[in-house]
């Protein structure tokens, strides 16, 4: 990992300095992202020790950024994230099971509010960047519900707002003022959610959310 | 010859063990089966907490074919070594196989009476029924008991040291000609009943000792004469 990290700044420090004299995007930007989601670590866990494993599943992520220069290759902005990952009924209890009368859920939602610092490298007509987030997410507990013939297993939703962070990094190619790029990145948050279970008894726990993400994005040059 | 071959194959491949986690069990909706108790250990005057304990469901043969189990509960003890195990039987187990309590505890350090760390073993559970099942794990300590003159033990003669803990079972050895020194696995920080059974020449004499409060993991040495 740290050589990794070490060769990215090589190769960001090199196109940036062989970028100095064709520096072009030095403005603000707008960045619509849409990616997938992969949960990763414990939010990917259907572990029976847990008590409450999330059993989730990848998702569709929509990010939109504004990014204005603030020296340099420095860009600083803010970004809204909204993310979604379906539960894996299947793991929890397959539909062909004999004690599944019907099953719902509902998704692990998030909608993280963001304030980013971007560091970019820039050679005509093309820009790699790496940047960091922090802020809020909303999240939203999935529910799980599933009627047996003994009773009804009804897992609901709940609401908490928790400190997020971010990382990631992108390449964008320019057309004009218009950029398509890819980007490849972290997102994580750690809620807490209070649950009660069949004996009526309520009790809260941590759940980490992190996940790997990989889209798509287009960038508007203001 | 080749078929033949290839069936056996089949067979052994059929024959494959598979574990499923039963998350309907897990957070049973209605006429559950409830195993509860305490878990202790120290002669029953210290309470085992934090201990995770596994509630399993095994078909009916484990060596045969179609040999399955199932996660059925999970819980931990509580500050008291309180615990409960809350289950929904299904229709297949309510009359085939066995359940079993398995304690994620050392099996080095704690004294278990059967493998796997297995605590307990049901079959033929109810729906709608509450068990109470108060355990014990002693820590271990090691009792090494060497015998003098093992030598004279004649075909007819007989000769048997038992130890007695506060725990659901206890060792005992019995001598052969082997060899004149064993050790067994006692329960620490407790009182520790040494009883030893001689026949020799058709004549019976036993002999009691006691020894107390062993440290977990350390080793006493006591001598018998035959």
């Amino acid at each position: 990992m740290k050589k990794f990290i070490l060769a990215c700044a090589l190769v960001l420090t090199t196109l940036a300095a062989s970028a100095q004299d064709t520096l072009t995007y030095k403005s603000s930007s707008i960045r619509v992202q849409f990616s997938g989601a992969w949960p990763t670590g414990d939010f990917n866990s259907d572990s029976f020790d847990k008590e409450y494993p999330p059993f989730a599943m990848a998702g569709p992520m929509l990010q939109i950024s504004y990014l204005r220069n603030l020296q340099g290759t420095w860009y600083a902005g803010t970004s809204l994230a909204l993310r979604w990952n379906q539960v894996d009924l299947d793991k929890f209890a397959k539909e062909s099971d004999a004690l599944v009368l019907s099953r719902e859920s509902n998704p692990w939602q998030s909608v993280f509010t963001m304030a980013d610092l971007q560091y970019q490298a820039e050679t005509p007509g093309r820009v790699f960047y790496m940047a960091g987030s922090l802020g809020l997410a909303f999240n939203r507990k999935a529910s799980i519900k599933v009627n047996t013939p003994f009773g009804t297993i009804n897992q609901p939703a709940h609401n908490n707002i928790a400190p997020a962070y971010g990382f990631n990094i992108g390449i964008i190619e320019y057309f004009d003022k218009l950029g398509i790029g890819f980007e490849l990145g972290i997102l994580s948050t750690k809620p807490t959610f209070e649950v009660t279970n069949q004996q009526g008894r309520k009790t809260t726990y941590s759940q980490p959310m992190p996940t790997i993400n990989f889209g798509i994005s287009a960038t508007y040059t203001l | 010859m080749k078929t033949r071959l290839y069936f056996l194959l089949l067979l052994i491949l059929c024959s494959c063990h598979t574990q499923t986690d039963d998350f309907i069990s897990k957070y049973c909706p209605g006429s559950c089966t409830v195993i509860t108790g305490r878990l202790t250990t120290d002669g029953g005057t210290k309470p085992l907490a934090g201990v995770k304990l596994d509630l399993n469901w095994h078909s009916g043969d484990p060596y045969g074919f179609d040999n399955a189990s199932r996660r059925k509960a999970i819980t931990t003890t509580d500050a008291n070594g309180n615990y409960e195990l809350r289950f929904l039987q299904r229709d297949d187990e309510l009359t085939e196989g066995h359940f079993n309590v398995i304690a994620h505890l050392p099996e080095d350090k704690y004294y278990f009476c059967a493998n796997a760390r297995e605590i307990e073993s049901f079959s033929d559970l109810k729906r709608d029924t509450t068990i109470i099942l108060n355990y014990e794990l002693p820590q271990i300590a090691y009792i090494q008991v060497k015998v003098n003159n093992l030598q004279a033990k004649q075909p007819n003669d007989y000769l048997a040291t038992e130890f007695s803990f506060s725990a659901p079972c206890t060792p005992v050895i019995v001598w052969g000609n082997s060899g004149p020194q064993n050790t067994a696995s006692v329960g620490a920080n407790q009182q520790v009943i040494i009883q030893s059974t001689k026949i020799k020449s058709g004549i019976r004499t036993e002999t009691i000792d006691s020894v107390s409060m062993l440290q977990p993991g350390e080793v006493y040495t006591y001598q018998i004469t035959f």
